[in-house]
């Protein structure tokens, strides 16, 4: 039987197919900003944190008083805020990340759980996301920092903390969905364990609902991770990170503006980027859309 | 004759190519007669319909060619602002999914006047007689209680004849059926075929329909045209077709068909599956799959060719 | 007769209401969908038993209890002999890998992110039956048997067609060579000129592998193609029940002959003389008092509206429920 199911695809067709309408600026602003978060040891022109109090608020290069020796100019204690800036990329990119991938799982789990298993089992999970869902979410911030101390473990967990509760919630009504296909009832006239349907039926269908939630509040993060560190709970100075950048600089934002200015411009980037770039996964998995 | 259409073409353009839904389709109605479409899922039986409208999907889709003349007016020909006259006064069409073109907010009995006023110059007054007058022409019981209902209080069948009612309140001249009874149980299925007759040998109106169904089509079309891929195959008069088919198309398709009333040990099946439009062989579209197969069937697409005065086939076989 | 012939499954008394709850906080049960009301069937080792009915009528329900996807209410699923419901351990795992199904729809029936290979082979590896080395064997017989080249392996369901899909779907449900197949209208989502394949495909499997069916469809000539047994089912009762010939060419239930009448394509010098049944199917959450077809039918009596019939022997191995008989 002639099979159309067997038209020739090359792997390059493939590889177009997949990088079609890959929105190239955001992706080379996530590119820019990784690799010089992975690379400031080696690029960074000066120390983020060694303070050099001569040379405090110097503005950027380009205005009166400014030097080349400090691009974007110094803070208040004259430390060189290019430098910040880029070993801050790092410890933003960190926490974020890492607080997405631990909020990620444990959320997918619960939903996960939740969603095949129904019942009390799923009415308990789900009271929890919505306790955790009507906190406010800074004074439930504030709460976690001060009874664990501020220090970059504390953040990670208190944004993953937050973030679980809405994956749980999404992938739940995902998997309520999926679980009435009727593939989900065949695998149980097969046999299959429950264990085996959650992992190799409900989960495969939801991962892309998860990666696109994921990219989609990486910069969420990111500002959660500032905002704390703007009330005093985020990453323990003197290390850097955007968010502690732009909390210093608020204090100065009339006689020295690039002080958070820039750590402001840079979050900005990276949140926009990282929407425009779920947007974009969002329509490249969708195998419908890819196919047109 | 009331309807004619020649050479009708509607493509599509896509961009993994042009997909010609509707590749040359010619065919005629008269007043008061059933013309069934029959053809499998993707055939173009749809678009077929949405092109006699003038309702294909745009941009995407275009009507490339063809004439439609309706009482010798064409309407490939007419402006939007006249097709849209033309779509209430003397086209109307009943859609397979009635959940999908009733709305879901409004009592049916509203949808019918909603109807009833667009499209006829009655005073408001008599509106509502009327409404239960198209409920009673269409056998709805109780029609003045069945009027203050909403569509999801009723069985599929009831809003199947809702969708009539309103298709026949502009008093169309020809009405499109495509794929109504689809959704429907058998005895509910036959209820309403009856019940289109009925209509029509009331109103006297002529109908388009479209189906895959050739148990279906049986019982309620003067004349049937068989469609596969984007084009008419076999064209004669209902008993003619299903009795003597002449396209190894249509044979084979009435070959394969479990029967009601004998035991049959093995079905002959047609082998493969219809093409997608967007990789059609050179030549015959069946050819892949007919049992009859020729040299020239791979080379170029067979004449239709008159059989008798109302039968006529598009297969070399014949020529 | 069927005396002679082993039986593999039995159904005696099931039913299965599903309650309707009403209100917004307290929920309280306001009454009952009766989707199966106390059926009793019996299917032959490497035979076929036809369940027709309209849609509603309960037969996807019945399926879903023999398929252990619910409890049943009451009565009792027997295979084998051993009551379904009550099995466990060891036992339950033999009973999962003696019956399988196919359902309708098929893109719903295939895990969208699983490979062809995968979908087939996933009850031989729960099963435990097959030694890992032989799977990938396996695969590509029933890929074989059911026509479909062995590269369809490492593809998605998306890059089939309808008709091929269900090939998938019968390659897996023969994976195993189960006992028991529930054919769940295997052919009603499918074109026509593809569903004489998926028949004859299933045909072949029972011939081979010497499979039971149970085929549920609401297509009256696809049932008597396949079945030496049919039921017919209205409102979750068999009204009408036997063998093949003697209920095609002797329908004793009024609802059996407007079916037959209503499916039965008109041919020439054929008077129409149809039956064409009048008013809808009730709702199994009220059926109708007495016999549940009263409403529709022509030759209903008095009784009818009373007493409710019972399914009763009319002539060899052909039972009815109605009282004119
Ligand atoms: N919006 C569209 N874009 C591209 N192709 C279309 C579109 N709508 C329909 N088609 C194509 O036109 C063909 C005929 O469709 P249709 O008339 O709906 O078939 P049917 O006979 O089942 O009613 C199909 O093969 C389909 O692929
Ligand atoms: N999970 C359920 N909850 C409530 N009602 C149900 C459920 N499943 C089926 N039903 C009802 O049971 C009746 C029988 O359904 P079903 O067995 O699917 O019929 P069939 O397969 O014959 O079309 C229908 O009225 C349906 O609405
Ligand atoms: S033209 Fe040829 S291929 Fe086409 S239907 Fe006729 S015999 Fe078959
Ligand atoms: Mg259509
Ligand atoms: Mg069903």
């Amino acid at each position: 039987m002639a099979l159309d199911a067997t038209r020739e695809k090359t792997p390059v067709a493939n590889w177009k197919l997949a990088l079609r309408g890959v929105p190239w600026i955001p992706a080379f602003v996530l590119v820019t900003m990784v690799l010089v978060a992975i690379f400031a040891d080696f690029i960074a022109p000066h120390s983020p944190t060694e303070t050099s109090l001569p040379h405090k608020l110097q503005p950027p290069f380009w205005q009166a008083g400014g030097s080349t020796t400090y691009l974007l100019g110094t803070d208040a204690l004259g430390r060189d805020v290019l430098s910040r800036l880029m070993f801050g990329a790092r410890y933003s990119l960190i926490v974020s990340l890492a607080a997405i991938v631990v909020g990620t799982s444990f959320g997918a789990a619960l939903g996960l759980i939740a969603g095949y298993c129904g019942g009390w089992v799923d009415s308990l999970i789900m009271r929890a996301t919505d306790v955790m869902l009507s906190l406010p979410v800074i004074l439930l911030a504030l709460l976690l920092a001060v009874s664990l101390g501020p220090s970059f473990i504390t953040i990670i967990i208190i944004v993953a903390a937050v973030l679980w509760a809405r994956y749980a919630r999404i992938i739940r009504g995902e998997v309520l969905y999926w679980k009435t296909q009727d593939f989900v009832a065949l695998a149980r006239v097969a046999g299959a364990s429950g264990f085996r349907i959650i992992s190799r039926h409900l989960f495969p269908n939801v991962l892309n609902t998860l990666l696109v939630l994921a990219t989609m509040q990486v910069g969420w993060a990111i500002i959660m991770e500032g905002s704390l560190s703007f009330l005093g709970a985020g990453v323990p100075p003197p290390t850097p990170s955007l968010g502690s950048m732009v909390s210093d600089g608020r204090n100065y934002i009339a006689s020295a503006w690039w002080i958070a200015m820039f750590p402001g411009l840079a979050i900005l980037l990276i949140v926009l980027s990282m929407n425009l770039f779920g947007d974009w996964m969002r329509d490249a998995f969708d195998p419908k859309l890819r196919q047109m | 004759m009331l309807l004619e259409v020649k050479d009708l073409k509607t493509y599509f353009h896509t961009r993994r190519g042009v997909v010609k839904a509707v590749n040359g389709v010619s065919f005629t109605l008269d007043a008061g007669k059933t013309l069934g479409l029959v053809g499998e899922s993707g055939s173009g039986k749809s678009i077929t319909a949405l092109s006699l409208l003038r309702l294909v999907p745009e941009p995407a889709g275009r009507i490339a060619g063809g004439e439609i003349l309706l009482d010798g007016e064409d309407l490939v020909k007419k402006s939007a602002r006249e097709m849209r006259r033309i779509r209430g006064a003397k086209v109307s069409m009943i859609l397979q999914d009635s959940m999908m073109s009733l709305n879901p907010v409004y009592t049916v009995g509203n949808q019918v006047a909603e109807s009833i006023i667009a499209h006829q110059s009655i005073p408001r007054g008599e509106v509502h007689s009327k409404v239960v007058e198209m409920l009673r022409l269409v056998r709805i019981p109780a029609p003045e209680r069945r009027a203050k209902q909403y569509p999801h209080e009723m069985s599929g069948g009831m809003r199947q004849r809702v969708s009539g009612a309103i298709a026949f309140s502009c008093q169309p001249s020809l009405l499109i059926c495509d794929e109504p009874t689809t959704s429907l149980d058998v005895t509910i299925q036959a209820q309403y075929l009856k019940l289109l007759k009925d209509i029509q040998r009331e109103t006297g109106v002529a109908v388009l329909f479209i189906t895959h169904d050739l148990g279906v089509v049986a019982k309620i079309c003067d004349d049937i045209a068989v469609m596969y891929a984007g084009r008419i195959v076999e064209m004669a008069p209902a008993m003619e077709l299903l009795t003597r088919p002449m396209h190894p198309y249509t044979e084979a398709l009435m070959k394969c068909l479990p029967s009601l009333d004998k035991n049959v040990s093995r079905l002959p099946s047609i082998q493969g599956a219809p093409p997608t439009l967007l990789q059609m062989p050179p030549g015959c579209s069946f050819w892949p799959r007919c049992p009859d197969v020729r040299p020239a069937c791979k080379e170029q697409y067979p004449p239709f060719i008159a059989l008798n005065e109302h039968h006529s086939a598009s297969c070399w076989k014949l020529s | 007769m069927t005396a002679d012939k082993s039986i593999l499954l039995e159904v005696q008394g099931l039913k299965k209401y599903f309650p309707v709850t009403e209100g917004l906080v307290f929920l309280r049960t306001a009454g009952y969908v009766k989707a199966v009301d106390d059926i009793d069937f019996e299917l032959p080792e490497r035979q076929t038993l036809g369940l027709v009915g309209e849609s509603g009528c309960g037969k996807t329900t019945t399926a879903r209890v023999i398929l252990r996807l619910e409890e049943p209410t009451s009565g009792r699923v027997c295979f084998q002999g051993k009551d379904v419901s009550r099995l466990g351990g060891a036992d339950l795992r033999r009973y999962r890998a003696a019956v399988h199904a196919v359902f309708q729809d098929p893109t719903s029936s295939l895990n969208p992110r699983m490979r062809v290979g995968s979908i087939i082979s996933e009850p031989l590896e729960v099963s435990g039956k097959i030694p890992r080395s032989e799977i990938k064997d396996r695969v590509k017989e029933s890929l074989d048997f059911v026509g479909l080249n062995q590269d369809s392996a490492g593809l998605f369901p998306h890059e089939f067609s309808g008709g091929q899909r269900q090939r998938v779907a019968l390659a897996r449900a023969f994976a195993l060579r189960p006992r028991l197949i529930v054919l769940d209208e295997p052919v009603s989502s499918l074109d026509v000129s593809i569903r004489a394949q998926i028949l004859n495909l299933a045909k072949d499997m029972q011939e081979q592998a010497g499979i039971s069916f149970l085929l549920i469809s609401h297509d009256l000539a696809t049932v008597r193609y396949m079945s030496h047994r049919i039921a017919v089912m209205y409102l979750g009762k068999i009204v009408e029940a036997g063998a093949r010939d003697e209920v095609y060419s002797h329908p004793l239930h009024p609802y059996t002959s407007a079916l037959l009448s209503a499916a039965s394509p008109l041919r020439p010098g054929d008077q129409q003389k149809e039956v064409v049944l009048t008013g809808e199917v009730s709702s199994p959450l009220n059926p109708p008092s007495g016999c549940r077809f009263h409403p529709r039918c022509d030759r209903r009596m008095k009784s009818c509206s009373d007493t409710e019939p019972q399914l009763k022997p009319a002539g060899a191995d052909h039972q009815v429920a109605c009282h004119l008989y």
